[in-house]
């Protein structure tokens, strides 16, 4: 399969938060939802596959192409939707239009103006008085007008009404029915993810936490129950996110590691949100530890 | 060169939205103005030119330009280049505007047609009409302090933000007046030499002469400021 994204190795520190050699790939005709709690790394992540951040090491290669030499050809081929509208406030559709059009070579006002239409787009309001969810049609129209192949949207549905989430969704599966294209979705609702994406990638405190296809990591990783007291020795090493509680502990697990535990325990598949969650107290118990020690 | 035509475009787009409006009024009170009372009203154009820059300062902070700057395919470089090129364009546009009025003002001498003919007021105003050559040279003037304070304004706003720009020229006029004034007091006193800024030869070399070296000054300094900001700007993250 060709990537059409591919992040090696990434470094990239500012003060006390960094990006720790982070590394996955979107194979081309596929949607990657990019998920982390916030201040995990995910829009450093999308401004140094921008160029809009210098990172410190690694590589980045967008259609093959390097983020940093290539930067305005990849930016040619390149659609992006921030959580905030960044064309001017006091135009139009119409006059946007005219404004962005010059700058790329496969430009296509007809085409900009059936998406407009279809995404039921006022022409002639100012675009800042736009609901949230019509600005983001808005950039995702501008991106679909220039015949961008990949689309990177950073943190585009939080805010929006469930109406607003699932149109979007529903044009971001459309877009992704061209198999040369691709979409790099972050967001920190999952059920978004779990509902369009075929891969995910999750950071945590800056690293790769898990990348690959989301059904391996819906079915590698299982929420365990039970009395602490049935869970046989040496398992607990296996738990991510321990907490115990005055009748019991709940924990993530491999599901690799669940042969052999006795009934008494139970178990059901994972969550995206509840893998987060586990990460996050796993963190937590892990500073607390460190905490004790010193 | 195409990518900088690009980006004055957009930022005559951004702003004309606001300011074609407003400019067309300027225009027709200073043309007015200058045609019945004074061509030296053709002056006040300079003021006009603000209406370009202004707007496109404040749409490009609150609509995160910053972020669309980044996703342009466009160098960084030339984004900075293209807005100062706005701004050469604008007050150079406004300055040929404001002397084309100034100069066929007294061939038209629409002063006539104004009531109370004779009068010692329209005496006055008559005059005013006879030198139009200081008129020009006062409207060149004009133009050229206000545009070299606004492109001085855009270099520290983009270097050190808009927030912290009326503090910076403030100390920076406040600087220059200071030195102006020791320079002028120390070469009066004859403590240091006197130089000659050639003041009176650039006030009789004649109105072409004048337009061109200030023009070609703000040019120079438009590019000067143009490149350090785009040096600094193009090497921070967005």
């Amino acid at each position: 399969m060709e990537n059409i994204l591919e992040i090696k190795n990434l470094n990239k520190s500012y003060g006390d938060f960094a990006l720790k050699d982070v590394s996955f790939s979107l194979p081309k005709g596929y949607i990657m939802g990019f998920v982390g709690e916030n201040g995990s790394g995910k829009t450093t992540t999308i401004r140094s596959i921008l160029n809009m951040a210098k990172f410190d090491s690694g590589e980045i290669r967008v259609f093959g192409l390097d983020s940093v030499t290539d930067t305005i050809a990849i930016k040619e081929r390149l659609g992006v939707v921030f959580d905030s509208l960044y064309l001017a406030e006091h135009l139009n559709v119409k006059q946007i239009e005219r404004q962005i059009k010059p700058f790329y070579k496969d430009w296509q006002t007809e085409e900009f103006f059936r998406s407009i239409e279809e995404f039921d787009l006022p022409t002639d309001k100012k675009v800042g008085d736009f609901s949230k969810g019509m600005k983001m049609k808005l950039m995702i129209a501008v991106a679909l007008s220039h015949k961008a192949e990949l689309i990177i949207l950073d943190e585009p549905t939080s805010g929006l009404d469930p109406v607003a989430r699932d149109e979007l969704l529903d044009i971001l599966a459309e877009y992704i029915e061209d198999e040369n294209r691709g979409v790099l979705f972050s967001t920190h609702i999952t059920a978004d993810v779990e509902r369009i994406a075929d891969y995910v990638t999750i950071l945590h405190s800056g690293k790769v936490w898990f990348t690959g296809e989301l059904n391996t990591l819906s079915e590698g990783y299982a929420v365990l129950k039970g009395a602490e007291e049935d869970l046989p020795a040496g398992i607990k090493d296996k738990l991510i996110g321990f907490h115990a509680y005055r009748n019991g502990f709940e924990a993530l697990i491999k599901t690799d590691d669940l042969a052999g535990l006795p009934d008494s325990l139970e178990y059901e598949k994972a969550s995206i949100d509840e893998i987060l969650v586990y990460i996050a107290k796993e963190d937590k118990h892990e500073r607390h530890s460190k905490g004790h020690v010193v | 060169m195409k990518d900088i035509l690009k980006v004055m475009w957009f930022d005559f787009l951004t702003s004309a939205n606001l300011a074609v409006p407003a400019m067309l009024v300027f225009l027709l009170v200073c043309g007015v103005g200058a045609l019945f009372f004074s061509p030296l009203m053709a002056g006040f154009l300079a003021f006009g030119s603000m209406l370009f820059v202004i707007p496109l300062q404040s749409a490009a902070e609150r609509s995160g330009f910053h972020k669309l700057y980044g996703l342009l395919p466009v160098k960084r470089k030339q984004i900075t280049r293209g807005r100062f090129a706005f701004m050469f364009a604008a007050f150079f546009g406004t300055e040929l505007i404001g002397i084309l009025i100034a100069r066929i003002a007294p061939f038209l001498a629409l002063y006539r047609l104004l009531p109370n003919q004779g009068s010692p007021n329209l005496v006055l105003i008559a005059k005013t009409f006879e030198d139009v050559q200081t008129s020009v040279m006062a409207i060149i003037l004009m133009h050229f302090l206000m545009s070299l304070v606004f492109i001085y304004m855009e270099m520290m706003g983009q270097i050190f933000g808009r927030e912290n720009e009326m503090k910076i020229i403030m100390i920076s006029l406040t600087v220059l007046t200071v030195v102006l004034i020791t320079f002028f007091t120390l070469s009066d006193h004859e403590i240091i030499p006197r130089i000659n800024f050639g003041f009176d030869e650039f006030q009789n070399a004649g109105n072409l002469f004048q337009l061109v070296s200030t023009g070609l000054i703000f040019l120079v300094l438009t590019i000067v400021f143009g490149e350090i900001t785009a040096h600094v700007v193009s090497r921070r993250e967005l």
